[in-house]
């Protein structure tokens, strides 16, 4: 039986569609039956950072509302074949899908899959609500950022307020070298402030950006320690303990930070 | 001279004055006597004792509220315009204001009256209170958790953060003596009864403060500065709530 686990954030462009396809990817890596699943109805991109835009026939909102089974819609990745993608439609909007179809659809693939990622559109209306709906496990992705943080919180109270499990932080482009200088929070600080545990710790990485426009996640390159952080995250999913890379070693700086900036 | 004065009528009822020349035991005589001579007449009309500007105690007027009821009035409470009788009158639950509409005579009650009984029941959070999302109580509100920025909290009494208060804070919607506390405090906005406290650029104490209303203004007392304080004199914080617990208000 699969576990769904969505991918949300609240703000925009601090890497959930990155997030989900390296966990996904990196999850079939270890040999698990993986589904990524794009919610981000009407601006679909985990298609593209797949690499597999070329290959869409159906999308989610075909399967919801039948014109084809859920398998038609599935597209298996060009690398790894335990690892499928459904993705978005990019004709329809955030409104073409309610809660209850998200769930029923997800509940079609827990029989076959170990795992289904979900990745959210941002914002907190309509889209939001149906990524979460099927949710066994939520996620939220953060950069170190006041504002990001700022919607982080938002979001993670409405999670807590449908009474899934507690989110689950991923801290994305973290800088070690800015928050050393004292001029970033550290994750610690993010942690602490969201009052959430942590999946993982992604640092800052040029190579996310070359990954994404050639649509092969990072995650398959091993050398470079944005992917070891994606890995790591994969593996604390399936259970596994992980010790945590300190990307930072002296978070004490950003103290002061955080008392200027009013948190 | 008798020393019962004037009776008059008044939205009260009947407004017994005592005279303010006369010793406590004078008055107590006088109102047995007015009970005898006028028992009949008055019957059970609720009574009022105006004590006028005599500055009585606690004891004082318990003793003579109580001898009247004995004697068969049927003394609903005092008027006092001394601020010591007035206090003293308020804890017994006798204090009559004479702008008041008369209603049904109600029961005294021991000073010390649980605040959030009258005001409704208190809030507690246990947990996070995360942007976005609002605590509203028209009694005390009690979070133990955080409050994040973007977050609210609106009480008619009390607030008490048992951590870190980061967000909007309006206490005292209904009671000027409410209080502000928390273990962090570094809100977004603050306000206590209509009062807003400056917030930006603001350096606020670090460690445990409560915020109350003095005057026009909001004071804000850290837990830590009571260490330096005078010996004998107790912790700063100590004497507030002492200050507050005199000073609630209480109806009737």
């Amino acid at each position: 039986m699969a576990r769904v686990v969505t991918v949300t954030s609240g703000k925009g462009g601090v890497g959930k569609t990155t997030t989900t396809a390296n966990l996904a990817v990196a999850l079939a890596a270890l040999g698990q039956r993986v589904v990524a699943l794009d919610a981000d109805i009407g601006l679909r991109n985990l298609d593209v950072v797949m690499g597999l835009e070329n290959r869409i026939v159906f999308d989610v909102v075909d399967a919801a509302e039948g014109r084809c089974r859920v398998r038609q819609a599935l597209i298996r990745d060009k690398r790894l074949p335990e690892l499928f993608l459904l993705p978005a439609s990019q004709t329809r909007d955030k409104d073409a899908l309610e809660p209850a179809q998200m769930v029923a659809l997800c509940d079609q693939l827990r029989e076959e899959f170990d795992f289904v990622i979900v990745d959210s559109p941002a914002g907190i209306e309509g889209g939001f609500r149906v990524a979460l709906a099927p949710a066994d496990e939520v996620l939220i992705v953060t950069t170190p950022e006041v504002s990001a943080v700022r919607d982080a919180d938002r979001v993670t109270g409405l999670v807590e307020a449908e009474e899934k499990e507690p989110p689950r932080l991923v801290i994305n482009r973290v800088k070690p070298s800015m928050v050393k200088r004292g001029d970033m929070l550290g994750p610690q600080d993010v942690a602490d402030i969201l009052s959430l545990d942590v999946l993982g710790m992604v640092p800052e990485d040029d190579s996310v950006v070359v990954s994404s426009n050639q649509g092969a996640p990072l995650v398959l390159d091993e050398r470079n320690r944005a992917s070891k952080a994606f890995r790591n995250m994969a593996r604390r999913l399936t259970g596994e303990t992980v010790t945590m890379d300190d990307l930072v070693d002296d978070n004490s700086i950003s103290e002061r930070l955080r008392r200027w900036l009013g948190w | 001279m008798s020393p019962v004065g004037r009776i008059r009528g008044t939205g009260l009822g009947i407004v017994v004055e005592l005279d303010r020349s006369a010793s406590l035991s004078q008055m107590l005589e006088g109102l047995a006597e007015l009970s005898a001579a006028h028992g009949a007449f008055l019957g059970d009309a609720p009574l009022a004792l105006d004590l006028g500007e005599r500055p009585l105690m606690v004891a004082e007027i318990s003793v003579l509220v109580e001898e009247a009821r004995e004697s068969g009035l049927n003394v609903r409470g005092v008027l006092a315009q001394d601020a010591q009788a007035k206090a003293a009158a308020q804890a017994l639950g006798l204090l009559l204001d004479e702008a008041e509409t008369p209603v049904a005579s109600r029961p005294t009650r021991p000073p010390l009256t649980e605040p959030a009984q009258e005001r409704g029941q208190s809030g507690l959070v246990t947990g996070m209170v995360r942007s976005g999302f609002t605590v509203a109580n028209p009694g005390t509100v009690i979070i133990l958790g955080d409050s994040n920025p973007g977050s609210e909290i609106v009480a008619g009494g009390s607030v008490v953060v048992w951590g870190r208060l980061r967000g909007s804070v309006l206490a005292g919607v209904q009671d000027a003596s409410a209080v502000i506390c928390a273990l962090e405090l570094m809100p977004s906005q603050l306000g206590i009864h209509g009062h807003l406290a400056p917030v930006e650029g603001r350096a606020w104490p670090s460690g445990p403060v409560l915020a109350r209303l003095e005057g026009q203004g909001i004071v804000i007392e850290s837990w830590h500065a009571s260490a330096g304080g005078q010996p004998g004199s107790g912790s700063r914080i100590g004497s507030a709530f002492r200050g507050l617990t005199r000073g609630v208000q209480r109806s009737g």
